[in-house]
């Protein structure tokens, strides 16, 4: 656990979960998930209140992988509250989702979403994208320095 | 004259005149009268005075006694109006005269005719004196006018007392009259002008007689009844049509609003099915392919082709979930109109189809295209849908020709995709642009049958038309029309 988290997943479908862990697993990324089961939750660990008081704003994950339809707080919503604040604006936020809406895609972006992924059905193609998601965020990608979360 | 007059005056003016002239008249002839017959009066007074005092100084005059002649005249003081008298001899001298005061020179000379003389406010005459029919002498009197001149002031003052009592009287008369003729007619004027002025066609003219007045009032208010009984009408039919349209527009409000609620519940349902669909279709392929994996040392070949089918009717699924969503998207869109250059659409479809391309043989032919107005994005789906179209048809081709243009058809400007694929059977041509209508076998050709039916809105969102011939083996044309194509676009 003392491993930095580098990927916050905010998913609330069961079967989803363990299928996106598994992706990341096969490309030995899996251990730096934390996972959050609804937008309540991924908000609480994002601005650090409730459980997760004790976290600091300075280390963010380096990725949010957020699903749009999420019980209590949607991911559109959780979306907005983090673009909206300055100490967490920077963090870069994938939606990762079934729809290819255009309304979602619209607001998403609007809200300042980093990339918006459509979930492939065929899941060989889901496994390919979730390895080329984590080594783009995690390795080539340059995370924000810390003083962009003030 | 008097035309500008009001009626009123014009009456009482024509009555006043009339009776004013009869009066007139009237008392003219009633005064010559008077004073005519007062002046005989006068003359025959005087002959029978001359002719009584003649005949009483005969003797006088016979005997020349002038003592006589002058008791005779002085008897003529009981007659006031006799200024002077005078008896002469046979030799026309004076003998008597009366009364004593005036001078004998005052009187005139005899003169021999007998009729009365006027002079200045007086009437005199002579007259012959006889005894036993023998002329003696003469007799002169004459007498004071003034009586005829007092007759004739009275005459006067009557007039005018007549007159102004007449005046009075006709015009109270006339007034009455006048109110009688000119009231209803006022009346009628009043009603009119009410009418014409404040459109007010339930007033009504009163009249009683039965005189023309009362007929024209009669007619007048018939008139009214009529043009109330239309207005009416009028204003009924209008507030009916009013009712009319006030409950169509309440409809095509209600019928709106219910457009608007089924709408958002389609656009709702398509959320939903994007969402929700597409989640389980993922699940089961993934789990397909993890058992696959699980089992990739098993060396039952069944099971992987049993697992094959799995993923590809999953595939299937989810292209199909996608057409739908496409194909609903595609029905409510809003049509952006721009100008669009046709050939740049058609070099992005087919960079975008590189993958599905880029191993095949296929002879492009892309003619010039005009730059039209239309909305960008449905227009590309258009070219995309046909041109894949061209490429899965055609597959069997050693080489394939595909050939886009435009050109002329039937007076109207039309984009064409030809192949050389397997064309279809022209008989079912009709089914072409249906929702999931498809003119081959599943394992022949892949596909869902929504493509030609998105192009079919497509076209019917730029008021076009789409349209398709084929001979089986042959090949196929597909044309479109639409509003934005100017009609100069195809060059010969």
């Amino acid at each position: 656990m003392n491993t930095p988290i580098e990927i916050l997943l905010v998913e609330d479908n069961p079967t989803d979960l363990e299928l996106t862990l598994l992706a990341l697993q096969k490309h030995k990324l899996a251990n730096k998930v934390h996972v959050a089961r609804d937008g309540e939750e991924a908000l609480e660990f994002l601005f650090c209140r409730g459980k997760f008081d004790g976290r600091g704003f300075d280390a963010p994950p380096k990725v949010v992988l957020l699903d749009l339809k999420l019980p209590k707080v949607d991911g559109l919503e959780v979306l907005r509250q983090l673009k909206e604040d300055p100490r967490t604006r920077a963090v870069p936020v994938v939606v990762m989702t079934s729809s290819n809406q255009q309304r979602d895609m619209v607001e998403s972006y609007k809200f300042g979403v980093n990339s918006y992924i459509q979930k492939p059905i065929n899941f060989t193609d889901f496994q390919e994208i979730m390895g080329q998601l984590g080594y783009y965020w995690l390795a080539i990608n340059q995370p924000p320095p810390a003083a962009a979360f003030k | 004259m008097l035309r500008n007059v009001p009626i009123k005056r014009k009456l009482t003016l024509a009555m006043m005149l009339t009776g004013l002239s009869v009066l007139v008249l009237t008392s003219v002839s009633f005064m010559v009268y008077g004073v005519t017959s007062a002046r005989r009066n006068l003359v025959l007074n005087l002959q029978i005075l001359a002719e009584i005092t003649a005949a009483n100084a005969g003797g006088a005059l016979n005997f020349d006694d002038s003592k006589a002649a002058e008791d005779i005249l002085s008897k003529l003081q009981a007659e006031p109006t006799v200024i002077k008298a005078a008896l002469y001899s046979r030799d026309n001298k004076i003998i008597a005269h009366y009364p004593q005061s005036v001078a004998e020179k005052d009187f005139p000379a005899v003169r021999q005719s007998q009729s009365p003389i006027f002079g200045y406010g007086v009437i005199e005459m002579f007259y012959p004196v006889r005894e036993n029919e023998r002329w003696v002498g003469t007799l002169f009197v004459q007498t004071d006018l003034s009586p005829l001149y007092v007759r004739f002031r009275l005459y006067v003052i009557i007039v005018i007392a007549i007159m102004a009592a007449a005046v009075t009287i006709i015009f109270i008369l006339s007034q009455w009259l006048q109110k009688q003729i000119s009231k209803p007619i006022l009346q009628l004027a009043d009603t009119a002008r009410v009418v014409s002025e404040k459109r007010d066609y339930g007033v009504r003219a009163q009249g009683t007689g039965r005189d023309e007045i009362g007929q024209l009032t009669q007619a007048f208010n018939h008139m009214l009844n009529q043009i109330q009984e239309r207005e009416e009408a009028l204003r009924k039919s209008q507030r009916e049509l009013q009712d009319l349209n006030r409950e169509l527009e309440e409809r095509v409000l209600q019928r709106t609003e219910e457009l608007e609620s089924t709408n958002k519940e389609l656009e709702a349902f398509t959320y939903s099915v994007s969402h929700d669909l597409r989640a389980p279709l993922r699940h089961v392929d993934a789990f397909a392919q993890l058992a696959a994996e699980e089992t990739a040392s098993s060396s039952s070949q069944q099971l992987h082709k049993y697992v094959e089918r799995i993923r590809a009717g999953v595939t299937n699924m989810g292209r199909l979930i996608d057409d739908l969503l496409n194909l609903s998207r595609v029905g409510r869109a809003e049509v952006v109109q721009q100008p669009v250059q046709l050939n740049q659409l058609v070099d992005e479809v087919l960079s975008e189809m590189k993958p599905e391309t880029e191993n095949r043989n296929i002879e492009w032919t892309i003619d010039k295209l005009p730059t039209v107005t239309c909305d960008s994005g449905l227009m590309k789906q258009v070219f995309t849908n046909l041109i894949a179209n061209a490429v899965k048809y055609t597959r069997r081709r050693e080489k394939a020709l595909i050939h886009i243009g435009i050109e002329d058809v039937d007076g109207k400007p039309a984009v064409f995709v030809k192949d050389n694929g397997v064309g279809f059977d022209s008989r079912y041509s009709a089914k072409l642009f249906g929702v999931f209508q498809r003119l081959h076998r599943a394992e022949d050709f892949e596909g869902t049958g929504v493509g030609l039916a998105i192009v079919k809105r497509i076209m019917d969102l730029h008021d076009g038309t789409v349209w398709a011939a084929s001979e089986l083996d042959k090949g196929t044309t597909f044309w479109f029309s639409f509003k934005g194509l100017n009609p100069n676009s195809v060059k010969k």
